[in-house]
C-alpha cells in the first residue's frame, strides 16, 4: 500500500522530532569576560554545521528551537527570526536537523522556564499528531531543556516547588502516555533541586561540559533509545551516558 | 587534550582527538605510525569482568579460531590488540579500554551505503551489485563468527564498516558474547530496529544467540538491497499510531511478509526488485523465528545472485544494476517517481 506526501529528504527513515529549549536569561550573559551565551551560540552554529556529516541524524531528526528569558520565543526558520509561539505556523517550526541555521542568541531578562515548557509540550503534541495523521512513521518527540538558572515568575521571583507542580505534572502525565520524553540539562550552577522538581529522574548536571558535547550526547540518545521504552528508562540511559561523558571530560581536562 | 594510555607492559600511547562515542565507550585517535585507535569504556557495569573480557579477547587473537577470522587485507575485524588503561591519577580515576585497528583506514561507515545522498557523496560508484557484495561479505563474516562460537549480539550499522567494492568490516568486538574455557562473557547490548522479536521486551540480561544475530542480518541485508529501506518501515495500515520499528516487528508489520500491514510512500523501492529466492529467505527471516535462515544460508543465496549472468546493467547508464529476473529496471521506475536511488554522474550520461 502506498501513500503520497510522506517524504523526508530522500530517505524513508523514521522521523524524530526534537524540541530544544534554551535558557537565554541574563545569567547566561555571565561571566562578563566569557559570556556563556557566546559559548552556546558558537556551539550551536558548529553543531548544526557538523550534523551534515552524521547520516543517522541527518536523515531522521527534525528540530524546533525555543528560547526563554522574560518571554518565550520560538525560532521561525522561514524568516529566520525568534517569534512568539502564537505568531508562527506550527508546521513550519520543525525543520530537518541539517537545514537548521540557529540565530545568534542574546542573554537578558528572567527565566520563564515553566511557560517555555508548557509552550514546548503544546508544540510537540501538535507536531506529533500532525505527522501521525499524515501517516509519517514518527517517533515520540524528545524535549530537552538547557539551563544555567532557576525558574522564575513574571516578576523575577524564584518559583518554588508548588508553583512548578502544574507544569511538572503535565510533563509526567505526557511521558506516561507516551507523548514525549523530557530531559533537563543543568549547566554552570543551575538550581538542580528546583529543576528536579520539574523532572525528578531526568535532570543531569553537566557543570563544565562544552555545549557541543552536550548536544552530541542528547542527539545520540535519540538513536539508542527505543520509543516503546518507559521514559524513566531513557532518562536513566541519558543520565548514565552524561555521567560517563562528564568523567571522560574531567580526565581530559585534568591532563590538559 | 593530552590523554595517555598505558599497556600492562608499560607501553604508552598518546591519544589525539575523540573520534566517536557509543552508548558505553569513547573512541580516540592514537598518535602512532600505524593506523590505530583506542576505545575507552568509563564505568562499565562490572569493571573487573570488563578487564577480564578484554584480556581474553586479546589472548584469543593468537588462537586458531580467531587467526582465521583476522586473515586477509583489509582486516575485517577491529579486534582488541592490547588492553590499556588511562595513565595518571589514582587507580579509581583510571579508565579501561583497548587499542585496535583504525577501520577508517580501509573503510567508510556502513551507513554510507544506506542513503542515496551518502552513496552519491562518499561511494559514487556503488550500485545494487555493490549492495549485493556487501550483503554477501556481511553474511560470510557473520557465518564465520558463528562457526567459531562468537555471537555479535548487537549487530547494527553503527559497528559496521564498508568500502566501495562491497567489503565489510566490524568493530565493537568487546560487546560480543563468547566463551573462554569455563567462563561465558554474555552480550548485553541491543539496538532498536535491529533486535529480534524474541529479545524485544525480554528482561535485561537475556542473552543473544546466533538466531537473534541472523534476524539483525536479515534487516541489514534488506536495507542494503532496498536502498536503505528498513524491512519493518511503514505506518500501521490499521489506522493506529506509529510507534517504532520494534513495535512493527512485534506486530508483524512488514511489507514483504504482509503487504497489507503497512502504508509506505510511493518512493520506496519496489518489493519485486528482489530475486525470488531472496524474497523467500526474507519472508522466512522476518516472519518466522523458527525457520529463520542462518548467515551461511544467506551467504550461499547472495553469492548465487552475483554469479555470471544474474545481473543486468540498464541501458540508461552503468549505475542502474538489477537482477535478470526483473524484465525492466526498478531504479528507472523509481527515478520516474522522482527518486533515483543510484543516480549517474554527469560524465556518464550519454
Amino acid at each position: 500500500m502506498s501513500v503520497r506526501g510522506i517524504e523526508f529528504g530522500a530517505g524513508y527513515e523514521e522521523r524524530q522530532p526534537v524540541v530544544l529549549l534554551l535558557d537565554t536569561s541574563a545569567s547566561m550573559g555571565r561571566p562578563a569576560e566569557h559570556p556563556r551565551i557566546d559559548e552556546l551560540n558558537g556551539a550551536l552554529t558548529r553543531w548544526f554545521d557538523g550534523v551534515r556529516a552524521q547520516e543517522r541524524l541527518r536523515t531522521r531528526v527534525e528540530v524546533c528551537l525555543i528560547t526563554f528569558a522574560s518571554a518565550v520565543r520560538v525560532y521561525d526558520p522561514g524568516p529566520g527570526r525568534l517569534v512568539h509561539a502564537e505568531q508562527a505556523d506550527p508546521d513550519r517550526l520543525f525543520v530537518p536537523v541539517d537545514s537548521m541555521h540557529p540565530p545568534t542568541l542574546r542573554a537578558e531578562g528572567l527565566t520563564r522556564l515553566t511557560e517555555a515548557v508548557d509552550t514546548a509540550l503544546e508544540l510537540a503534541r501538535t507536531r506529533y499528531r500532525t505527522l501521525q495523521r499524515r501517516r509519517v512513521p514518527v517517533r515520540r518527540p524528545f524535549l530537552w531543556v538547557l539551563t544555567d538558572g532557576a525558574p522564575s515568575d513574571a516578576q523575577g521571583r524564584p518559583l518554588d516547588a508548588t508553583a512548578l507542580a502544574g507544569t511538572a505534572g503535565r510533563v509526567r502525565e505526557g511521558e506516561k502516555k507516551g507523548e514525549w520524553v523530557f530531559q533537563v540539562i543543568g549547566v554552570r550552577g543551575a538550581d538542580l533541586p528546583m529543576l528536579r522538581v520539574l523532572a525528578p529522574k531526568a535532570t543531569s548536571p553537566l557543570e563544565n561540559l562544552d555545549f557541543g558535547r552536550i548536544l552530541d550526547l542528547l542527539f545520540q540518545s535519540t538513536d539508542d533509545s527505543s520509543p516503546d521504552q518507559d521514559a524513566d528508562l531513557i532518562h536513566q540511559q541519558v543520565n548514565d551516558r552524561a555521567a560517563r561523558l562528564a568523567r571522560m571530560d574531567r580526565l581530559e581536562r585534568d591532563l590538559r | 587534550m593530552g590523554l595517555t594510555v598505558v599497556s600492562r607492559s608499560g607501553h604508552t600511547w598518546r591519544l589525539t582527538e575523540q573520534i566517536g562515542s557509543g552508548s558505553e565507550g569513547f573512541v580516540y585517535g592514537v598518535d602512532d605510525a600505524r593506523p590505530l585507535v583506542a576505545k575507552l569504556v568509563p564505568d562499565p557495569p562490572d569493571p573487573e569482568t570488563y578487564r577480564r573480557r578484554v584480556a581474553r579477547l586479546v589472548r584469543q587473537r593468537r588462537e586458531p579460531r580467531t587467526v582465521g577470522l583476522l586473515s586477509g587485507t583489509p582486516v575485517r575485524l577491529a579486534w582488541p590488540l592490547v588492553p590499556v588503561r588511562t595513565a595518571g591519577g589514582t587507580d579509581a580515576d583510571r579508565v579501561d579500554g583497548y587499542v585496535m585497528t583504525d577501520m577508517r583506514h580501509a573503510y567508510q561507515p556502513f551507513a554510507h551505503l544506506l542513503t542515496t545522498s551518502a552513496r552519491h557523496a562518499f561511494l559514487p560508484r556503488a550500485t545494487w551489485a555493490t549492495a549485493l557484495r556487501a550483503a554477501l561479505a556481511l553474511a560470510r563474516l557473520l557465518g564465520d563468527l558463528h562457526a567459531e562460537g562468537y555471537v555479535v549480539g548487537d549487530l547494527t550499522p553503527d559497528n559496521l564498516w564498508a568500502d566501495e567494492t562491497g567489503r565489510v568490516g566490524m568493530a565493537d568486538v568487546d560487546s560480543w558474547q563468547f566463551t573462554d574455557g569455563r567462563e561465558t562473557f554474555p552480550g548485553r547490548m541491543r539496538t532498536p530496529g535491529y533486535t529480534a522479536p524474541e529479545r524485544i521486551g525480554a528482561p535485561a540480561g537475556t542473552p543473544p544467540d546466533t538466531a537473534s544475530d541472523d534476524f539483525a542480518l536479515a534487516v541489514l541485508v534488506h536495507q542494503l538491497l532496498m536502498a536503505g529501506l528498513h524491512p519493518f518501515a511503514g505506518h500501521p495500515a490499521d489506522g493506529g499510531d506509529y510507534l517504532s520499528y520494534d513495535d512493527n516487528v512485534l506486530h508483524g508489520r512488514c511489507r514483504l511478509a504482509d503487504p497489507a500491514s503497512v502504508l509506505l510512500p510511493r518512493s520506496v523501492p519496489p518489493a519485486d526488485l528482489l530475486p525470488r529466492r531472496l524474497t523467500e529467505l526474507f519472508r522466512r527471516a522476518l516472519a518466522n523465528a523458527r525457520r529463520r535462515p542462518t548467515a551461511a544460508e544467506w551467504a550461499q543465496a547472495l553469492a548465487a545472485e552475483l554469479a555470471p549472468g544474474r545481473l543486468k546493467v540498464c541501458a540508461t547508464g552503468p549505475r542502474h544494476v538489477h537482477t535478470v529476473e526483473r524484465p525492466w529496471c526498478p531504479w528507472c521506475d523509481l527515478a520516474e517517481q522522482g527518486t533515483d536511488s543510484y543516480p549517474g554522474h554527469p560524465q556518464e550520461e550519454q
